[in-house]
């Protein structure tokens, strides 16, 4: 079985937010109203998180665009109090919308604040809901939703590749961020697979996770950025 | 042995509130109950447009519903595990109190309960807790712990019920038919009092356990997380010591009330309030001890990550909210409790009015501020209860306090046969015990 | 023994069971009932809102190729439509621009098609800039613009007419300019972003376009503010290109050093940020160039054979020109450039070191660069440090655009009106612009609408295009429109100049026409993409082009006649003949068959892929697109199109139209010599006769004085608001920009010192003035502030366009004076200076 994983270089990357709005667009994430977004509840399954240090003119910004991490060791999972948050087998971490009670623990166990809540029920304008993916499902208020790795996008590249009676193969199964992105800087694969780049990859110099001291072993890996830890001069 | 039938005498004045309803009590109830309607319309409010209604967001998940939450199910200690304690201890001067304090209890789990599903995004799949229990979520922890400690609270409050019902059956000028029915047939023979008072003796023993882990597990939902300042091991005992700090603190909010309105002042005495606010004193500095040990390891650690949270406790935006919380926890009840002269009934009811506040804002300051700053930043959000939130709040302590009004004029808040026994058997007891205690004559 | 209440019935009987009659027992259930009904009841309705949908699509999938048109860049799109719904787009992997790589702005396009705001019919206002409008019918229009268009041409004023269009390439651009030219019309513009550095690029190289680059290839790129990572031309080319760079390609990852006053997306990724003063980017350049030439660092092979102007030299009529080397040993010391621009000496000579070292180097310009009112100058100091460094027609240098331009047969003929009409085109009155290179420009319509000077024009149509809102001359535009007896808007949405117009078109988004796209604009070599109908138009929307052809086959013989076409496709098929005819290239391919082209086309060998235009033409559909991955470097004779055929660092073309202007002068009766300072003076320009031609350094013009307005104003396009419409796109709202935490609105970014000094705080709302207006911000600090620069986004605060840009943010542009590049003619959007206070 298949385990599933990302890369992200973070030293490609250029910060411009087309994963974002791709997940957006994917996964039928409803946007947010200027109020709405004032008080925090923008729901963004991936996000650009910034972080700019230091004093003009030794300033240093990285930009992490941030899914969730899908961790080995899901703090989010386990408290679950019944169960609609969970790892599935090829290690994604599903949210099953129909079961979810709304408690929210699991959004407050995540340490990566990557689990949204559906404070209010998702509204579109009726033109707007022509462009709803009917693969994805509209999530009721009251549910915690996240990043699924486009579950159903594997589901469909299983379907075809039995259709087509062969195995399914790395690039059948791309995520719609890595899928999007200008810089190519999303690797998706299969991190079982020790000949996938994903596998190369995690076994770069640069690589890191995030809080990686949490022990939470996400399957989600970054690549530092050169001017900042590796060999090229600052 | 009592006799079933007597005559009532000296305790006459415990059964006068029954089933009397003054002009005082229908004004208070009016206005408590709209108060109870408005949060009810707020509760349906936030149903329709969804948890949005509140000021929670993104990372603030939880608010003042689940402050309230863990506040109610810490004043629910009030009662049970305080009468529990000093049933096992003999404590003679218990008698004229358990019953205002077990009813706390009770009627306070109810609020506890109500305001988790109050914060449930999908109050309609509260059931599910049950049907796809998972028990490696705290939450399910907390779900088994409060009914059992919500069923063996009504069962407890009950039992030494039975005599009083009895009385009231015979006696009561309304509802004989509902004494008759709650009475069980009480005769108040050998047998049943020798029965009940084994039971009692028993589920007092059962209770103390089960509340100590009732709020080690409401703590633990927050202490099983690694989120900064909620990942403690001393959360358990934490909890625990705030839970009966507040509860006693209730407690002498609801005796002085109970003793004034209802003329009480034979049976809640001086001596009642100094004890219990003795025993606030005591928990005051044990709920010092233990915020000054975790502050003190969080700023020694120095953990970055902590200290945002910390500072944001003691000097940051929480710092106002911090320091009315320590100086109404401490400070105050310290100060009033300590010198004998003021530990008169009004100064503990000051005194508990300032630890009842500020164990609300401690457990607000314990839930908010860690939320607020998580380890990834974020896009600038602040968390502001919305009308809606105070609403519900207040609908849930009107009620609470309507409740027990209620329930005072139903049954008597002041347990007559205990008080009964204590006066007749008291001397005997006591003397039985101290002789343990000695060799030769008592009083030689 | 005392006698128990309890009733011998009562023992026998449990307690609970007494006195429970069976109608006690009704009560108790039917309540039950009652309350359960009543749980259930607000249960199902306030809290479950899931619903089954009427009816279960069909989920019948099918993909359709196309080409986004939100920017220049033009990039390949997919559209997946599920049961005639588009419900994403994604990129096409075979697009040569995108390879199946999207932007955010692409991917918002769904939002575009779907848009509650848009225009579903043709709309008439009147009286005009009343706010009533009437629904009619595309008839009743056209027949309106046809009468009007007719009495122009019998009346012998078809100069009258006026067409202002958004950039694009392609079969439109040559469908309108042929409609213009067969009208008699010379009035078409067309709003082009830099035109600084077209103009540096004519100059300098002899082309009016934009200079393409070949980053992939590129060790060092030193840009002056190219927002690359950001809405540069091409930001997929650009993004592409800078993740190849980083990690993919084999060999050194090359570096990317940004010189702006603003801590861009751009400057935050790059290995090196130099903050430099506001507008002084030219005198670095010239700083790096003295570096260059002193220490002998500059590539003398190059300078020696392909350049002109390096070194003193004569002219023709014996007068003695100082060179570009002379020039700037003398007058670009780094000592002096280091006050200039705030750098250290130490700072500049590294630069220079270092780009000789790294070659292939790049020097960018085209950003921030074109937005002075020293833009055109600066940019040829930019330019010219490619020239210095031989990065001119190598792999890693600037390359050169190498188009397939659209003109298909037969041939227009004006007939005599639109002869004469041709010939009145409008000309700058003189003023600032006198050397304007270009009068094809918005601003010169702009001054003739205002003036009525030589003509007045009366009739206006604006495609896709909203100068009222996006320039520094809104409030002039809004006053000239009001002057024109009809405007006519074809737009997709309401702008603001639609609001404005008599009739208001409703235009079809990308997803919904049939277009050739001639992309990208800085593409060296043609590609040329099919934009078709992802869906079946959703409203009673037109192609203009399908307009402009009906409305051709109206006005009179004459026109028809030059439009032979029935339908834009039968045009689109003209165009692509020429294609056909060109004899190289290939369909749109994946990238190994592209390489597998490139490499026989190096070696010379192309083999005729279809036997008739219209085999050609019918693949072109099923591929989406054709180009010609070959660029044949160093065709010397070909490349520099200037008076010497080189690279000039000494413009001749300036040097003559200074000339031109000042014989003019002469002839209007002023002295030479003074006629000479005036015309310094009018144009701006500062320094000796002869020098002013070389690229040197200008202080730009700036409104506001130091004293009083102590900040200088930087305004940055994220983006996101790179499109007309993109304000009243949800998404792009959503996730405005990356570098601050901010959606929905704007803000203005101050330097966290600066703020303290100012006593303001982070997010406290303040006024932002300057001598022409002030608007009031929510204050950010930003530690990539420079101190005395404050920035603020451009392209909110729109007061039409939809619901979700409306109010949405404020417009900065109020703030900013009229100032022009004097050789561009473009205005200078980064030439205001402000104050801060707190609101």
């Amino acid at each position: 079985m298949a385990h599933w994983g990302m890369v992200i270089d973070l030293d490609k990357c250029s910060g411009c937010q087309a994963c974002v709005v791709a997940c957006k667009s994917e996964n039928n994430i409803p946007f947010t109203s200027p109020q709405e977004a004032d008080v925090g509840r923008t729901i963004s399954w991936m996000e650009m998180v910034q972080i700019i240090e230091g004093e003009y003119p030794e300033v240093r910004a990285r930009f992490i665009p941030r899914p969730c991490m899908h961790c080995k060791k899901a703090p989010c999972t386990r408290v679950c109090p019944v169960g609609a948050t969970y790892q599935n087998e090829e290690g994604i971490i599903a949210q099953i919308y129909a079961r979810c009670i709304g408690c929210r623990y699991c959004t407050n166990a995540c340490p990566y604040t990557v689990k949204y809540f559906n404070w209010r029920p998702p509204e579109w304008p009726e033109e707007l809901r022509s462009c709803l993916n009917p693969d994805v499902s509209v999530r009721p208020k009251g549910v915690v939703e996240k990043c699924t790795f486009c579950h159903h996008r594997l589901q469909r590249a299983r379907e075809q590749a039995r259709f087509e009676k062969r195995a399914l193969q790395e690039k059948d199964y791309q995520p719609a961020c890595a899928q999007s992105c200008p810089t190519s800087a999303i690797y998706f694969g299969d991190l079982d697979d020790p000949k996938s780049t994903v596998s190369r990859l995690r076994k770069d110099g640069r690589a890191f996770t995030l809080l990686e001291e949490l022990g939470t072993e996400p399957r989600v890996t970054y690549l530092a950025e050169e001017k900042i830890y590796g060999r090229a001069v600052v | 042995m009592v006799e079933p039938s007597f005559d009532l005498g000296q305790e006459q004045q415990l059964l006068k509130p029954i089933g009397k309803l003054g002009k005082g009590f229908r004004i208070v109830a009016a206005v408590l109950l709209a108060v109870v309607g408005w949060g009810a319309y707020a509760y349906l409010y936030q149903l329709r447009a969804g948890l949005g209604a509140s000021g929670m967001n993104r990372p603030v998940y939880w608010g003042i519903y689940i402050t309230n939450f863990v506040f109610f199910i810490g004043i629910s200690h009030a009662g049970t595990l305080i009468s529990a304690i000093l049933r096992l201890t003999q404590a003679e001067w218990r008698r004229s109190i358990t019953r205002a304090a077990e009813v706390i209890t009770v009627l306070v789990l109810f609020f506890g309960v109500g305001n988790i599903l109050i914060d449930l995004g999908r109050p309609d799949r509260a059931l599910f807790v049950l049907r796809y229990a998972q028990f490696h979520s705290p939450l399910i922890w907390d779900v088994t712990s409060v009914s059992i400690y919500l069923t063996c609270s009504i069962v407890y409050l009950y039992l030494p019920m039975i005599p009083d019902l009895a009385i009231l059956r015979d006696h009561a000028p309304r509802f004989r038919q509902l004494y008759r029915l709650l009475a069980l047939g009480w005769k108040g023979t050998p047998i049943q009092r020798a029965r009940l008072d084994r039971i009692i003796g028993v589920m007092a023993v059962l209770i103390i356990p089960i509340a100590v882990s009732v709020h080690t597990v409401v703590s633990w939902v927050f202490a099983m997380t690694i989120q900064p300042m909620w990942h403690s091991t001393i959360f358990g005992p934490y909890f625990v010591v705030g839970a009966i700090f507040s509860g006693i603190a209730a407690l002498l909010i609801t005796m002085y009330i109970v003793r004034k309105v209802y003329r009480l002042e034979d049976y809640l005495r001086d001596v009642h309030f100094a004890n219990l606010g003795l025993l606030l004193l005591v928990m005051s500095c044990c709920w010092f001890y233990f915020t000054f040990a975790e502050f003190l390891t969080s700023f020694y650690g120095g953990d970055p990550v902590h200290m945002k949270v910390f500072w944001s406790k003691v000097t940051g935006e929480f710092a106002p909210l911090f320091w009315t919380m320590f100086v109404s926890c401490f400070i105050i009840p310290f100060a009033v409790l300590c010198n004998r002269k003021t530990r008169t009934p009004v100064g503990t009811l000051v005194a508990s009015v300032f630890v009842v506040i500020g164990m609300w804002l401690e457990r607000y300051i314990i839930v908010v501020p860690t939320l607020l700053s998580p380890r990834l930043p974020y896009a600038q959000a602040t968390y502001q209860p919305t009308w809606v939130e105070w609403s519900i709040t207040a609908g849930c302590f009107s009620l609470f306090i309507l409740l027990y009004m209620c329930f005072t004029k139903i049954f008597p808040i002041v347990s007559i046969w205990e008080v009964r026994e204590g006066r007749k058997m008291a001397i005997h007891e006591v003397t039985k015990r101290v002789k343990t205690y000695f060799p030769g004559e008592i009083g030689a | 023994m005392t006698v128990s209440p309890v009733t011998d019935e009562a023992v026998r009987r449990p307690a609970l069971m007494r006195n429970i009659t069976r109608r006690d027992f009704l009560k108790v259930v039917g309540t039950g009932a009652a309350s359960l009904w009543w749980c259930q009841f607000p249960l199902k309705h306030l809290v479950a809102l899931e619903q089954e949908p009427e009816s279960w699509p069909l989920g019948i999938e099918h993909f359709v190729q196309s080409v986004c048109d939100q920017c220049p860049s033009a990039c390949g799109v997919i559209g997946r439509v599920v049961d005639g719904k588009l419900t994403k787009l994604d990129g096409n992997p075979r697009h040569p621009t995108n390879r199946g790589k999207l932007c955010p702005v692409g991917q918002a396009g769904v939002q575009l098609l779907y848009n509650p705001d848009r225009l579903r019919h043709p709309l008439e206002q009147s009286p005009k800039g009343s706010g009533q409008w009437r629904a009619v019918s595309w008839d009743d229009a056209i027949n309106a613009i046809v009468g009007h268009l007719r009495g122009l041409r019998s009346r012998g004023s078809p100069e009258s007419h006026a067409i202002l269009t958004g950039e694009r390439e392609g079969d439109f651009d040559a469908m309108m300019k042929r409609f213009m030219r067969s009208f008699g019309s010379p009035n078409y513009f067309m709003s082009l972003s830099a035109r600084a550095a077209r103009t540096a690029n004519f100059l300098m190289q002899g082309t009016y376009t934009l200079p393409s680059y070949d980053f992939e290839r590129a060790n060092l790129i030193l840009s002056f503010g190219a927002p690359l990572l950001e809405n540069w031309h091409s930001p997929m080319q650009s993004q592409r290109a800078y993740g190849y760079l980083r990690q993919a390609r084999r060999g050194p990852r090359a570096r990317l050093i940004q010189v702006e006053p603003r801590f861009s997306m751009t400057s935050a990724k790059a290995d090196q940020w130099v903050p430099i003063r506001p507008g002084t980017e030219a005198a670095l350049a010239l700083g790096i160039a003295y570096v260059l030439i002193k220490e002998h660092l500059y590539d003398e092979d190059f300078v020696k054979h392909h350049t002109f102007g390096f070194d003193d030299w004569q002219s023709a009529d014996g007068s003695k020109h100082r060179g570009f080397m002379g020039f700037v040993l003398e007058h670009y010391r780094p000592e002096r450039v280091a006050d200039i621009t705030g750098l250290s000496v130490l700072e500049i000579v590294t630069l220079a070191k270092e780009l000789a070292r790294a070659t292939p180097v790049l020097a960018v310009g085209g950003g921030v660069t074109s937005l002075y009112s020293n833009a055109t100058i600066t940019e040829m100091a930019i330019d010219s440090l490619n020239a210095l460094l031989g990065s001119i027609e190598i792999p890693g240098g600037v390359i050169h655009q190498r188009k397939v331009e659209f003109a298909p047969l037969p041939e227009v003929r004006p007939d005599a009106i639109a002869l004469g009409g041709l010939e009145k085109t409008l000309r700058s009155s003189g003023g600032e612009s006198v050397l304007t290179l270009s009068s094809n420009n918005p601003e010169t319509l702009l001054e003739s609408l205002l003036s009525g000077d030589p003509y007045r024009i009366t009739s206006l149509w604006i495609i896709d295009e909203n100068p009222v809102f996006s320039g520094v001359f809104g409030n002039k535009w809004r006053e000239a429109l009001k002057r024109i007896p009809l405007v006519v808007a074809f737009s997709t949405f309401m702008t603001e100049t639609a609001e404005l117009a008599d009739f208001v078109l409703p235009h079809p988004t990308f997803m919904e026409r049939g277009e050739l796209i001639n992309a990208p604009a800085v593409s060296s070599v043609p590609v040329i993409g099919l934009m078709q109908p992802i869906v079946k138009p959703l409203y009673e929307t037109r192609h203009v082009a399908q307009v402009v052809l009906d409305i051709a086959h109206r006005v009179d013989k004459t026109l028809a006649d030059d439009f032979p076409w029935n339908t834009v496709e039968d045009f689109q098929g003209g165009c692509l003949e020429q294609v056909f005819r060109e004899r190289r290239g290939t369909m749109f391919t994946d990238s190994f068959e592209e390489e597998h082209i490139k490499l026989l086309e190096e070696r010379g060998y192309w083999s005729p892929t279809h036997a008739s235009p219209q085999a050609f033409q019918d693949d072109f559909k099923k591929n989406g697109g054709w180009w010609d991955p070959h660029y044949p470097m160093q065709r010397w004779g070909s490349v520099f199109k200037t008076k010497s055929h080189q690279f000039e660092f000494f413009p001749q073309a300036m040097a003559d139209g200074m000339e031109h202007a000042h014989g003019r002068m002469i002839t209007s009766g002023h002295a030479s010599n003074l006629a000479k300072d005036l015309l310094l003076k009018r144009i701006g320009l500062a320094g000796e006769d002869g020098e002013i031609y070389l690229p040197h350094y200008e202080s730009m013009k700036v409104s506001g004085d130091q004293a009083s307005y102590p900040f200088f104003l930087m305004l940055y396009q994220p983006l996101t608001l790179t499109a007309l419409h993109s304000a009243n796109l949800p998404w792009l709202q959503e996730y405005l920009v990356a570098h601050l935490p901010m959606r929905w609105g704007s803000w203005v970014e101050v330097n966290p010192e600066t703020a303290r000094q100012l006593h303001l705080r982070n997010q406290q709302l303040v006024w932002v003035e300057s001598p022409h207006g002030r608007v009031k911000l929510e204050l950010r600090t930003y530690a990539g502030s420079m101190p005395g620069v404050v920035s603020c986004i451009l392209g909110q605060g729109h007061t039409s366009l939809g619901r979700w840009a409306r109010g949405c943010g404020e417009n900065p542009l109020q703030l900013v004076g009229e100032h022009l590049d004097s050789l561009a003619g473009s205005p200078a959007l980064l030439s205001t200076r402000v104050k801060l206070y707190q609101a």
